[in-house]
C-alpha cells in the first residue's frame, strides 16, 4: 500500500470515528483483497473468509469514537480480522468432537493453483507472516505485533517459509 | 530464484477474493450502528441507576450504624466510668473501712509493727512468717 493509501485510511477511520459508513469505502478500495486473502490463510474457507472480512468492516462504524486513537489503521485491521478468525476456529475445535482438521488442499493442476496450495500448506504461524508481509504489506515490525511476537521470529519465519515454499513456485513456473 | 523473485511470484498470485460486495457490507455497518446505539444508551442509563441506588443503600446504612452514638467532642471532660460502677466500689470501700481491718492496718503501720502474716501463699511457699515478719518491721 502507497502512503497516500494510508493517508486515505487514516481520513476513513476519522470518518467511521463519527459513527457514519462513509469511510467504508476507503476501506474496502484499499485492504477488501489483503484481509479477506488473510481471512482465507487462517480459516481455508471462502464462506468463513467472507464473512469474516464483512463482519470486521462492518463493525468499524460501531467502534466509532475510539477510531481516532488508532496509530496504524492498517495493522489494526489485521488485528481484528485475525482475532475474529481465531475465535471462529475455536468455535469449529469445540463444536467438531470427531473432526479431525481441515482436508490438505488439492491442487487443480495450474502453477497458481499449485503456489496456492503450497502456501496453504504451511504451518500456520509462517502461513500468516507470509500473507501478512506479501499480501498485506505489513512490516516485520507491524507482523510481531499483530501476532504478539518479537519482529525476528517474524523474519525468521518468513525465511523459513520461503524455502518450502520455493519448489512449488519453481513447479508454478513449470507448468507456466 | 532469488527472494525478490519469490515475493514477485507470490503477489502476483492472488490466494483469493471476496465474494460479497461493498454494499453488503454497508448495509451490514448500517443495520449495526442503528441496533447498537438505542441499546448503548440504555445501558448507560441501567448502570448509573445502578450505580446511585448503591450509593444511597450505603448511605442510609452507614447512617443507621450511627444511632444513639455519642460523639467523642461530647465526652471530653467525663469519667469512662459508669455512675453504678462508682457507687458500687465506694459502697465496698465502706464496708471494708467498717470491719475494721483496714483501720487496723493503717494503725500498725504508723507504729512500725507489720500487719500479720498473710495466711496461705507464704506458708506453701515454705517461707516461715518470722521472716517476713523481720522484713516488716
Amino acid at each position: 500500500m502507497t502512503r497516500a493509501g494510508e493517508t486515505d485510511l487514516r481520513t476513513a477511520f476519522r470518518q467511521l470515528a463519527g459513527g457514519g459508513v462513509g469511510g467504508l469505502e476507503i476501506v474496502w478500495r484499499e485492504l477488501a483483497h489483503p484481509l479477506h486473502n488473510y481471512a482465507f490463510a487462517l480459516t481455508r474457507d471462502q464462506d468463513e473468509a467472507d464473512d469474516i472480512l464483512s463482519e470486521t468492516l462492518a463493525k468499524l462504524p460501531g467502534i466509532g469514537w475510539r477510531l481516532r486513537w488508532v496509530r496504524n489503521p492498517k495493522a489494526y485491521l489485521f488485528a481484528i480480522v485475525r482475532n475474529a478468525a481465531r475465535s471462529r476456529t475455536r468455535r469449529a475445535r469445540s463444536e467438531a468432537t470427531e473432526d479431525s482438521g481441515r482436508e490438505p488442499t488439492s491442487p487443480d493442476g495450474s502453477g497458481a493453483a499449485l503456489i496456492r496450495a503450497a502456501v496453504l500448506d504451511l504451518p500456520e504461524e509462517q502461513r500468516e507472516v507470509v500473507v501478512l508481509h506479501i499480501w498485506g504489506g505489513l512490516t516485520f515490525e507491524e507482523i510481531g505485533r499483530t501476532m504478539g511476537v518479537p519482529t525476528n521470529t517474524a523474519a525468521s519465519r518468513y525465511r523459513y517459509a520461503l524455502l518450502k515454499l520455493r519448489p512449488a513456485l519453481r513447479e508454478g513456473d513449470d507448468e507456466r | 530464484m532469488n527472494g525478490d523473485d519469490l515475493k514477485r511470484r507470490l503477489a502476483a498470485t492472488s490466494l483469493s477474493s471476496p465474494s460479497i460486495t461493498l454494499d453488503q457490507v454497508r448495509q451490514r455497518a448500517t443495520v449495526g450502528v442503528r441496533s447498537r446505539r438505542p441499546f448503548g444508551i440504555a445501558r448507560l442509563a441501567f448502570v448509573t441507576a445502578v450505580v446511585w441506588v448503591m450509593v444511597w443503600v450505603a448511605q442510609v446504612a452507614v447512617d443507621r450504624s450511627m444511632d444513639g452514638i455519642v460523639p467523642v467532642s461530647q465526652l471530653a471532660g467525663q469519667s469512662t466510668l459508669r455512675p453504678s460502677g462508682i457507687a458500687q466500689r465506694r459502697q465496698l470501700l465502706q464496708e471494708l473501712m467498717a470491719d475494721g481491718g483496714w483501720s487496723e492496718v493503717g494503725a500498725r503501720a504508723q507504729q512500725g509493727v507489720a500487719p500479720s502474716p498473710p495466711v496461705g501463699d507464704g506458708v506453701r511457699q515454705g517461707r516461715s512468717s518470722q521472716t517476713r515478719l523481720r522484713r516488716w518491721s
